[in-house]
């Protein structure tokens, strides 16, 4: 197993390489636009469906149980057949991106609004505020904690969505990498793209976390739920 | 029926009303009546229906059947001419303390400036100067209410709820409290209607004591006390007839926590 | 929701979805889309054959003992960590790190080390499922309330007694949680390591009927894998709320 098992330093050398002759960088371009694009798109249509979901009895009967279905089932099993829907292009990727992190980003935020403290809302009532009035400046800034880190689980969530898309659907940025290295046996090319795309990920949500912790320093921050 | 002639005597009248949540019969044929600009406490037991009455007058909840009017206008539900002020305070926990003051003349639509500047004088009224940046986690329970009061008092209502408003807080601060509201409800010409589960605070602040008995709840005694009303604050804990009310009321409240 | 005063279960619009699926299908408005009933009798019809047959006991292998794993080593190494600090200095930072990372991308590194067999299938499984195994265990252990601790030693428990009669139970509800994600993590795992690695179990049959656009036999084979999810999901969550009745009081 050995020779499969490069050293630490070998790993680096091979990221140096790289990163300096341009491929990682056109590599993370590619692998970041269905990322980028799905998760943009998962975050406005999910928040939204979450909205709706936890302000009306109607739509959380119609809609809840699909996406707590969703968030238990291996919706990597939908692939081939989003492979089959939108071919092998940026559209599937986008397209696995998205039903990896909406039903996370929908029940957050559903839950969020639907456990929005009743005390703050009985009060904007006692002095006659309108539902539009509740919504906008108790419901939503009250949930916003909640939201926010069920953004940060759909982002998460949405990278291996991207990951997987390009090792399965058609190689290609990061993924492919990763697969041609393997199939070359330059196994220090292929732990270096891979430790990349880890960091990359543990990074960026560390940074998420953060801006969390700061814009919402002080108040009772509300546990996220994954499932 | 209201009975016109008492409409200027009395800022709210509560006449015949029924309330019930499924089985359970919270108010039953409770009326009262609540005179101008003095401050009338509901008295009673846990769970006896004073906080459900409160809220029907304050338009948070209707009543099966019976009629309240507040300033002979019958209620139909929340209204400019009545401000409520909460146990558990309801501050905005992300938002300042000036926000918190200004937000009920926010909600009327006042424009920010306006309801700014009101709101810092409040912000002053209750000792809170200085504070007008600070959010509500850095506050002690004693701030918090005062915060609650201050954006009761902003909206400039005639009539002031106030839901065990010093249950919430400690013993110290309560105490503080209750001397202040009497300075409040002298120098500021508003009714307050105030629920309590604390026999002395209701001898203590009040103008006329109404005692609920527990489910389903009527009035079953209204006191008025005379002799000490106008002494100090430190001497009414002293005063004889402060004292004796105090023990007539448990006497006949005690039958119902047993 | 309630219509006419009834208040509808809380998963039935699903069965609207199901009438919905159905009329689509029947319409032929769509080539993905069969109708709903006819997914179904293929459903029975490939349910009993042998190919559909060698494929559950392959992911379902898979996933016990992949699963089976995770649970057996996260749980013990997160009771440590929860209560050594030296240990937990050491592990956590890793732990967090692998929490949150896109743990697809490590499956090559598995090919690379364990094969393209089942192997490295059950060890994708495992790794789906451990990480927050470890992370509950320990959070459960390190929420126990000294005084139980105390009052055990007082009354003269030996190691093992605490372990067994305090640790354990008090951390038990946490511990439950977290192998309840685990194991909907593992799913999702066995299904990924299939699509990824090898061809074996429920992923070859994606790719055969895919491949050959048998769409009533994809989703026939979809929609006994999500049940098999779903069920063992809310069977742990029922498990779950049994064991949660003293939860709040630890």
């Amino acid at each position: 197993m050995s020779y499969a098992f490069p050293t630490f330093i070998e790993t680096i050398a091979a990221f140096w390489v790289l990163l300096m002759d341009g491929t990682m960088f056109v590599a993370y371009v590619e692998t970041l636009k269905p990322l980028v694009v799905g998760v943009l798109i998962s975050a406005f249509v999910g928040v939204g469906i979450g909205l709706a979901t936890g302000l009306s009895r109607k739509f959380d009967w119609l809609l809840s149980p699909v996406f707590v279905v969703m968030q238990t089932a291996p919706l990597a099993a939908l692939i081939p057949l989003l492979v089959m829907i939108y071919g092998i292009g940026l559209a599937s990727k986008v397209a696995v991106v998205c039903i990896m992190a909406m039903p996370v980003i929908v029940l957050n935020t559903s839950g969020a609004v639907r456990n929005a403290p009743v005390s703050i809302i009985e009060m904007a009532r006692a002095f006659q505020g309108t539902k539009r009035d509740v919504i906008f400046k108790i419901i939503l800034p009250a949930a916003s904690p909640i939201i926010f880190a069920g953004l940060r689980l759909g982002v998460s969530a949405g990278f291996i969505g991207a990951i997987l898309a390009e090792l399965k659907i058609t190689p290609t940025g990061v993924g492919d990498i990763i697969t041609y290295s393997r199939s070359i046996a330059d196994y220090p090319s292929m732990y270096a793209a891979i430790m990349s795309i880890i960091l990359l990920a543990v990074i960026f949500l560390n940074v998420l976390e953060r801006i969390e912790t700061f814009l919402f320093k002080g108040r009772m921050r509300g546990y996220a739920s994954e499932e | 029926m209201s009975n016109n002639t008492n409409d200027n005597n009395h800022a709210v009248t509560v006449r015949n009303v029924y309330k019930s949540y499924g089985d359970v019969k919270a108010l039953r044929d409770l009326s009262l009546d609540f005179p101008r600009g003095q401050l009338t406490s509901i008295l009673g037991p846990s769970g006896c229906g004073k906080t459900t009455l409160l809220k029907i007058i304050a338009g948070l909840l209707s009543a099966d059947s019976g009629e309240i009017t507040v300033n002979g206008h019958p209620v139909t539900g929340p209204g400019p001419d009545r401000a409520f002020v909460f146990q558990d305070f309801a501050l905005l926990p992300w938002a300042s303390v000036l926000r918190n003051v200004a937000f009920g003349l926010e909600l009327h639509g006042v424009s920010k400036s306006e309801r700014e500047a009101i709101a810092e004088k409040y912000i002053g009224d209750v000792g809170l100067k200085g504070f007008e940046n600070s959010h509500p986690h850095e506050l002690s329970g004693g701030m918090r209410q005062r915060v609650g009061l201050a954006r009761a008092l902003s909206v400039d209502a005639q009539v002031m709820l106030m839901d065990e408003p010093f249950a919430a807080v400690d013993e110290q601060t309560r105490r503080k409290f209750q001397e202040d509201l009497l300075n409040l409800v002298k120098h500021e010409n508003k009714t307050f209607i105030f629920v309590t589960h604390s026999i002395e605070e209701a001898v203590y602040v009040s103008d006329q004591i109404a005692i609920l008995l527990p489910r389903p709840s009527r009035v079953s005694e209204i006191i008025k006390p005379e002799g000490f009303r106008h002494k100090d604050a430190e001497s009414i804990r002293r005063d004889p007839e402060y004292l004796d009310i105090v023990d007539r009321i448990w006497s006949s409240l005690r039958t119902y926590v047993e | 929701m309630k219509i006419f005063g009834y208040q509808l279960p809380s998963m039935s619009s699903l069965i609207l979805w199901g009438i919905l699926w159905e009329i689509v299908g029947q319409l032929e408005l769509n080539f993905f889309l069969p109708p709903l009933s006819a997914v179904f009798s293929t459903l029975m019809e490939i349910g009993t054959t042998k190919m559909f047959l060698k494929a559950l006991t392959e992911t379902g292998y898979a996933f016990f003992v992949g699963t089976f794993s995770a649970i057996a080593v996260g749980i013990p190494v997160g009771i440590l960590m929860g209560k050594s600090r030296l240990i937990d200095e050491l592990l956590l930072p890793w732990v967090n790190m692998f929490l949150s990372a896109p743990l697809t991308a490590l499956v090559p590194v598995l090919m690379v080390l364990f094969g393209f067999g089942m192997k490295a299938i059950i060890m994708t499984t495992a790794l789906f499922a451990i990480w927050i195994i470890v992370l509950n265990s320990r959070a459960g252990v390190m929420h126990i309330n000294r005084s139980l601790i105390e009052m055990a030693h007082s009354f003269g428990a030996t190691p093992m007694d605490v372990f067994f009669k305090v640790y354990f139970w008090a951390a038990l509800p946490e511990i439950l949680s977290g192998v309840r994600i685990g194991i909907i993590r593992a799913v999702k795992g066995v299904i990924i390591g299939q699509l990824l690695i090898s061809i074996v179990g429920f992923g070859a049959l994606f790719e055969l009927y895919s491949g050959q656009f048998l769409m009533k036999h994809f989703w026939a084979v979809l929609i006994v894998l999500f049940s098999i999810s779903f069920t063992i999901s809310e069977f742990l969550a029922h498990l779950e709320r049994k064991v949660a009745y003293y939860a709040a009081q630890r």
